[in-house]
């Protein structure tokens, strides 16, 4: 019983790796194809809610893989962050309009996509 | 000191730097769970903790990158996994499309607007501005644009990884003291305005935002990769 379940397990795992790595090769052929207007990794994304949708992948095929990097995918952003440490004169010579620009930009775009939106939801009620 | 060939010393600095910032995180994201602040963000944390250790460390990016890289690498296979979610919303985002289309038209246009003006108001010079314009889209795409526009990719990829961090820190709360209740209208503005960090806090919040905000993140960054060169020296020529 126990020998089944790990198995079951290990083929989900494998089928979920294949199908994710499949859409990002496939991703990234289009998005050389269309001279990278988009990344790859954006069209794989499209590409695989799109099988799931016309049931060609079924959701248990995947589910295991893209769950777990779906709830670790912040670790991976760690490295890229940490690249400042070669960057640290550029940081200091623009850091008011960094600062300004991320943290009230933000504030600004938050608030005119989210209010849009729930105006829009309710003018249509 | 003793220098040994790069071929036989990487893969082992490789490993070593990659368990090294996976290690840091997980320690980080206990604290977390711990405390429940919002400043003690994993993603921050971790930036802080490692980027003391290098320069405390005398260590090379480069060095580092070697096993950060391991990592990153893996971002592509986590955005191809935002798939499910968006598949799991995608009998209702089907009625919204247009709505969400309009929505993040109009504000990734005030995104681009806002934050040349935002910079030169700030004292940024043009090339500057240019490179900060994209920061609330994608790593890669961004770095694209301003590359295309001639400015700094390298200060590109520091603006939209302060301005994810910003959302992945204050966004929730902000969001509702912004009194943004809905979850589709959270999830859009939280993946317009912060891209795929901030939509990889809100996934974990709920799994209908974080649909919406990878939709939003796909919309965004199309259209801004379309906008941006035509509006973005319009902007500069038009304020300066």
């Amino acid at each position: 019983m126990k020998i089944a379940f790990v198995c079951r397990r290990m083929a989900a795992w494998l089928s979920s790796v294949i199908i994710l790595m499949a859409c990002l090769w496939t991703g990234d052929l289009v998005s050389v194809w269309i001279g990278h207007a988009l990344p790859g990794s954006i069209i794989g994304m499209l590409l695989l809610a799109t099988l799931l949708g016309s049931g060609l992948i079924r959701l248990s095929w995947v589910e295991v893989g893209a769950g777990f990097l779906v709830r670790w995918m912040s670790l991976l952003f760690v490295p890229i962050g940490v690249g400042v440490v070669d960057q640290l004169d550029l940081l200091a010579n623009s850091l008011g309009a960094l600062l300004l620009t991320s943290i009230l930009g933000t504030v600004i775009i938050m608030a005119i996509a989210g209010w849009l939106f729930q105006w829009l939801e309710r003018t249509q009620r | 000191m003793m220098s040994f060939p790069m071929y036989s010393i990487s893969p082992m600095k490789g490993l070593l730097y990659c368990s090294l910032t996976v290690a840091v995180y997980l320690i980080a994201w206990k604290l977390q769970n711990r405390f429940k602040h919002s400043l003690l963000n994993p993603v921050l944390i971790s930036i802080l903790v490692l980027a003391g250790i290098l320069l405390a460390g005398n260590i090379p990016y480069s060095d580092y990158q070697q096993g950060g890289d391991w990592l990153s690498n893996l971002l592509g296979l986590a955005v191809v996994s935002l798939g499910v979610p968006l598949y799991q919303q995608m009998r209702e985002i089907h009625r919204e499309l247009p709505g969400v289309i309009l929505v993040v038209f109009v504000s990734s246009l005030f995104a681009l607007v806002s934050t040349v003006v935002l910079a030169v108001m700030a004292g940024a010079d043009g090339q500057v501005a240019i490179s900060l314009a994209p920061k609330s889209v994608t790593t890669p795409i961004a770095v694209m644009i301003v590359d295309n526009l001639n400015g700094v990719p390298s200060l590109a990829a520091i603006a939209v990884i302060l301005t994810g961090l910003m959302g992945a820190i204050f966004g929730l709360p902000l969001l509702s003291l912004l009194k943004i209740t809905d979850p589709k209208a959270r999830g859009i503005a939280m993946g317009t305005a912060c891209h795929a960090l901030g939509t990889a806090r809100i996934v974990q919040n709920s799994l209908q935002e974080g649909a919406y905000s990878a939709l939003a993140l796909v919309l965004s960054a199309s259209i801004s990769a379309l906008l941006a060169p035509w509006l973005v020296p319009w902007v500069l020529s038009w304020i300066s």
